[in-house]
């Protein structure tokens, strides 16, 4: 009696594998994660898919693909488009002798541009989105940074032909 | 319609904005008296309410009647003023200017120092700068002005007198006895029309005759 139980119970199980399977078979058939669309779509042949997995296929031509963040691609590590290094007065300049490597300026930064090298095994900044707003320079408890003005240095020059 | 002399203010959003928006609106209003024809706005296109961000005002002056009204922007300004000098290094503040144009800076340093940042300096006609922050020392920071309010600090407080006296010496378009009547800090006026320094350059095709 057990042992058939058993094997009713297994059977039933492998049923419902099964179906499980088919239907996703047959998901995937009907709008599975395709890396290129068919000829009709306007003679386009690449194609994005977007959020395959998850939520079903759609088959989008790689010129109307819209990126995460509607507006810009994704960022990688930093997005090169929304350089704000032109907002800035003074820059803070890192004394390396005097820094004790506590990481206070990496965690105040509101712009995450305070990173460490583990090369050079010392603290880095990043020109490119420090805005000068000094909130690093007020939290250090080395006093290991200090203001001084953006145009002492010949470095850090963006020239945007707009403002952002 | 004329020639019109477009000027571009280049400034910086919250902390210096009431200067330059007064320096636009007072030097018009100056070269209003003389019976000029002119305009001053603000812009449309940046967004002037983040603290430190870049932003541009607008004033233009003309003999004849203005016809260019719905142009929001001066896409070749004449004249460019440079309220905060550490604009240079972030914007191409010369885009569009014709050959010969005027660039004025509030600064403190040698105008050959400012010159490194600026490569396209060739267009230039004249370089002109005025230690706006020496005079004045004072940075209004008042919205008092803006969205059609009342301005309490009144016209040309902070550091926009000094740069109007400069504007009025090496342009020549507005007179230094009418922006006298406008501003509220005279004596910064003055200072600035007599400290500021001026470097002319020789350009043959150019028709301007910046500093009288």
């Amino acid at each position: 009696m057990k042992t058939k139980k058993i094997q009713k119970a297994k059977g039933r199980n492998e049923k419902a594998r099964n179906l499980k399977t088919k239907a996703m078979n047959s998901k995937v058939k009907a709008g599975g994660p395709r890396t290129t669309a068919k000829g009709s779509a306007g003679g386009r042949k690449e194609s994005v898919t977007v959020f395959g997995d998850v939520f079903g296929t759609i088959n989008v031509p790689k010129d109307r693909a819209v990126p995460f963040g509607a507006i810009t691609p994704a960022p990688v590590k930093q997005q090169e488009l929304f350089i704000t290094s032109n907002w800035r007065i003074v820059r803070p300049v890192i004394d390396h002798e005097k820094c004790t490597r506590c990481f206070t300026c990496y965690i105040a930064c509101p712009d995450s541009c305070w990173s460490f090298n583990e090369k050079e095994e010392q603290m880095e900044w990043n020109w490119k989105f420090c805005k000068g707003c000094q909130i690093c320079i007020n939290e250090c408890p080395a006093d290991a940074l200090s203001a001084a003005p953006e145009l002492d240095f010949e470095d850090g020059v963006v020239r945007l032909e707009k403002p952002f | 319609m004329g020639k019109v002399t477009e000027i571009t203010v280049w400034t910086r959003g919250v902390v210096m904005d009431k200067e330059a928006r007064d320096v636009a609106n007072a030097f018009a209003q100056a070269a209003k008296m003389e019976g000029k024809f002119v305009q001053a706005f603000d812009n449309y296109e940046d967004l002037p309410d983040r603290v430190l961000v870049t932003t541009r005002k607008y004033a233009r002056i003309s003999d004849e009647e203005i016809e260019m009204k719905y142009l929001y922007t001066n896409s070749h300004p004449d004249v460019v003023v440079i309220v905060e000098p550490t604009i240079v290094k972030g914007i191409n503040v010369l885009k569009g200017m014709p050959e010969g144009g005027l660039l004025i800076i509030n600064t403190n340093r040698p105008i050959d120092y400012m010159l490194k940042f600026i490569p396209n300096a060739d267009v230039l006609g004249a370089i002109a700068t005025v230690d706006a922050d020496g005079i004045s020392g004072v940075r209004t920071v008042d919205f008092s002005g803006s969205e059609g309010g009342v301005d309490v600090a009144g016209l040309g407080a902070g550091i926009a007198s000094p740069i109007l006296g400069a504007m009025a010496k090496v342009t020549g378009m507005a007179k230094k006895e009418n922006l006298a009547k406008i501003v509220s800090d005279v004596a910064a006026l003055e200072r600035g029309y007599k400290e500021v320094k001026m470097q002319k350059f020789r350009k043959s095709r150019a028709e301007y005759f910046w500093g009288g």
